[in-house]
């Protein structure tokens, strides 16, 4: 009951802010750029197969490059749990990899592999990796001292000790690092297709920003918050089934 | 046949660069089957010691010696059974996988001597909840299961770091009656760290009293109240007269001038 | 007792410890660029990079010397609006805390929606801003407002509820009225959170302005590496993402100054 209204009160702040702007822009109130939300929904309803047609290399891009990051973040993490002494120089790499800008990286992206498939999902896999790189290594690491001397006592073998103990209590934590890559591989996507592309959400929406077509770039935004969100709470659904106890679900967010 | 053997162990630890002695060289003894309580003030090596007799940790110096072998065979043969002061149970493991996973990682030939996970449960008073997971349980539930768990390979030696040591004193009285009555099934060799002087009378054969900087034994006390033990044992005057030794070894002059005050 | 403590303090220049901090900060990164520079070339030379892929440093540091007021033109561009953005979006944002505190009806209507909004990357809505606001300056403000705002409402938020009910009973059992409770208990608990959002906020805020420039083609930093990209002018392009990455780090230093100077003053 409880759970019902913690919905029905922000879903009504919700409809209500929408139902303002409805107003406000058929009455002729808001500024020629803000589109009336109907007419942002009837456009996307009649262009329906162009929309699929750009969002499609997009969400391509967005999902192949989020698995890649997410393979290569677990096996780097793995490695450095490994390897202990590796961990200040990835750490290193990582934190000045992560903090040269995009749009200096993405030249010389294109550079050496040309506007390709390639090149988009290095984009994508870049901007995704170290969030759940961070994330992933710093659960491996967050068994409790007294867990570690449990297996110490019990003369676990450093395989045993990394599948029973180190895997689970990582769980929650690559989960932690997923919520915030996710949206960033539809990010990643768009930021590719920026570099330039035929095809594309991003393609699509510079596209309507140069032609000045209001309800074209208003559906395409609101097309790629709602790809953003539903991949955010897709990862959301898994945790909630992969965590079968909700004390654990969640760390330190 | 003495089945512990601690002789000259010490421990030094590199704090701010310094070397600090946290342990002067310590002797102690158990017989098998015998029930030993460490206590002494905080700070002054009882985990210490009892985690170098693990062989979680190496000692700086001396020997300890389990059943005649050295603690890194005893341990890898899981002859060390440890009980720590908080549960560390997995969260996500019901209280029978918990108390089964010695098993898991010995493997499945091994072993076949001991008792069963769920005999250990009803042994520990745990029946009715083998499926619930660690959360579910009380802090004193959760105690329990590590004990089961702790037991599961039959260990020659039960190491316990005040393992109720956050429970509150009627918990703590029931568990320790507990702990005295599967003891008496099991007959293990235990060495226990506590911070009551109570408790220490109530469980032991024989205390060990440390003091602090450098730890090191000051007093050992034979308790020569007679077993089975029950709470009314409390009122003996052989009981009285062991706490009472205790006190004095780990207050010293400090409870005379109390006194006089 | 503590009146003599606070005495003392504050004969202390209340300058003092923000400018070491920087001092310290500013050394660092200088220490750091050095190394930065001789590994860099020790790459370019053993490997033979070309110089389209990485231009050498000397190459760089004339693209520094020869167009250097262009560079400092565009830095200043960016940092400008970058701090523009900012103060709007902490004054948007502390304002906005305080609400959903006083509200809790408030805070339940809005907080589900802002955690959803949260989720979506505000870089994907740039060409949305650049539409509304213009090709000019309001468009990167309004990018840097909008991207570092929700970052900084929560850690506000956080901040003004971080005072334990423990705390709050005891200022009120000695008697302090609700406004002395609300000043001397939950503005100073807060005031470690909001910088926390604040220099979480800093380091990726000039990058999203120069994203903004990027798309909008407003003249700063990210208009200037693209343009020197589509010329081939790959030294500049260099000097400009250095520039860029300085201006972030020095941004990011100034908050933390900052945050040492607030909290010396009010102690
Ligand atoms: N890994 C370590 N490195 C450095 N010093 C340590 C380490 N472990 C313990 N010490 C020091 O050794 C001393 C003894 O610690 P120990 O945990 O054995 O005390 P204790 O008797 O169990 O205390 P308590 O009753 O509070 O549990 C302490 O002063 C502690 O600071
Ligand atoms: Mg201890």
């Amino acid at each position: 009951m409880p759970d019902v209204r913690r919905v029905v009160l922000p879903a009504s702040v919700f409809a209500l802010a929408i139902l303002a702007f409805e107003l406000a822009a058929r009455a002729g109130l808001t500024p020629v750029t803000i589109a009336a939300p109907s007419a942002v929904l009837a456009g996307m309803a009649s262009h329906g197969g162009l929309l699929w047609y750009h969002l499609e290399p997009t969400l391509l891009v967005a999902v192949t490059g989020f698995l890649l990051a997410i393979l290569l973040a677990l096996a780097l993490a793995a490695l450095v749990y490994v390897v202990k002494p590796l961990e200040t120089t990835v750490m290193t790499i990582g934190t000045v990899i992560d903090s040269i800008p995009m749009i200096a990286i993405a030249p010389v992206l294109v550079i050496w592999m040309g506007l390709s498939l390639p090149m988009r999902l290095t984009i994508t896999t870049i901007i995704c990796l170290f969030p759940i790189f961070i994330s992933v290594l710093q659960g491996l690491k967050s068994p409790p001292s007294t867990a570690n001397e449990l297996f110490t006592n019990l003369a676990a073998s450093p395989l045993q000790r990394f599948r029973l103990l180190a895997i689970p209590y990582a769980l929650p934590y690559l989960f932690v690092g997923l919520k915030i890559a996710a949206p960033l591989a539809i990010l990643g996507a768009l930021i590719a297709e920026w570099t330039g592309a035929e095809r594309g959400l991003g393609v699509y929406m510079l596209n309507a920003m140069f032609g000045l077509r209001v309800i074209e770039l208003w559906s395409g935004v609101f097309l790629a918050c709602a790809v953003s969100a539903s991949a955010y709470m897709l990862v959301c659904l898994f945790e909630l089934l992969s965590i079968t106890d909700s004390g654990r679900r969640g760390v330190g967010s | 046949m003495e089945q512990l053997t601690v002789r000259g162990v010490c421990k030094r630890f590199e704090i701010d660069g310094r070397s600090v002695e946290v342990l002067s060289p310590t002797d102690l003894t158990l017989k098998a089957g015998e029930f030993g309580a460490l206590i002494g003030p905080s700070g002054c090596g009882k985990s210490t010691l009892l985690r170098m007799i693990a062989d979680i940790l190496p000692p700086s110096d001396g020997t300890i010696l389990i059943g005649g072998h050295e603690p890194a065979r005893a341990r890898r043969e899981h002859e060390i059974g440890f009980v720590f002061q908080d549960p560390t149970l997995l969260p996500w493991r019901s209280v029978l996988d918990n108390v089964r996973l010695p098993l898991e990682l010995v493997g499945n030939s091994a072993r076949l001597s001991g008792s069963t996970p769920q005999e250990l449960i009803d042994l520990v008073g745990l029946s009715g909840f083998e499926h619930a997971r660690p959360g579910q349980l009380s802090g004193g539930m959760q105690q329990r299961a590590a004990i089961a768990r702790a037991l599961i390979l039959s260990p020659q030696l039960l190491l316990l770091d005040e393992p109720f040591g956050a429970l509150d004193e009627i918990t703590r009285y029931r568990m320790n009656m507990e702990l005295l009555r599967i003891r008496a099934e099991t007959r293990t060799t235990s060495l226990m760290v506590t911070h009551s002087i109570q408790e220490a009378v109530f469980m032991a054969d024989r205390i060990f009293v440390l003091a602090a900087r450098p730890g090191r034994i000051v007093d050992v006390v034979e308790v020569e109240v007679e077993r089975p033990r029950k709470l009314s044992v409390m009122n003996s005057p052989e009981f009285a007269a062991a706490v009472d030794r205790v006190r004095t070894s780990l207050f010293g002059d400090a409870l005379g001038m109390l006194d006089d005050a | 007792m503590s009146g003599t403590v606070a005495a003392v303090r504050r004969r202390h220049n209340p300058f003092a410890g923000a400018g070491r901090i920087a001092a310290h900060r500013i050394g660092n990164f200088l220490a750091f660029l050095l190394a930065l520079g001789l590994i860099w070339q020790l790459l370019v030379t053993v490997f033979a990079i070309p110089r389209y892929l990485l231009p050498p440093p000397p190459a760089v540091l004339a693209a520094f010397g020869g167009h250097g007021g262009a560079i400092l033109q565009a830095a200043g561009f960016t940092v400008l609006c970058t701090s523009i953005g900012m103060v709007i979006s902490v004054v948007i944002a502390i304002t906005l805390a305080i609400a959903f505190i006083a509200s809790d009806r408030l805070s339940r209507a809005l907080m589900p929606l802002i955690i959803l909004i949260r989720t979506v990357p505000m870089i994907a809505v740039a060409p949305l801003i650049i539409l509304i606001f213009g090709r000019g300056p309001a468009n990167s403000i309004g990018m840097v407002a909008l991207l570092t705002f929700f970052q900084i409402m929560l850690a506000a938020k956080r901040g003004f509820l971080s005072p334990s009910p423990n705390a709050m009973e005891m200022m009120h059992t000695y008697g302090a009225s609700f406004w002395q409770i609300q000043l001397k208990v939950r503005v100073p608990f807060a005031i470690p959170y909001i910088f926390t959002g604040l220099r979480i906020a800093s380091g990726s805020a000039i990058l999203c302005a120069m994203f903004a420039e990027w798309l909008s083609g407003a003249p700063g930093l990210g208009m200037l590496i693209l343009e020197s990209y589509s010329v081939q002018d790959f030294p500049l392009m260099w000097a400009a993402v250095l520039t860029s990455t300085t201006a972030a780090y020095l941004f990011f230093t100034l908050t933390l100054a900052m945050e040492r100077l607030v909290l010396d003053w009010s102690r």
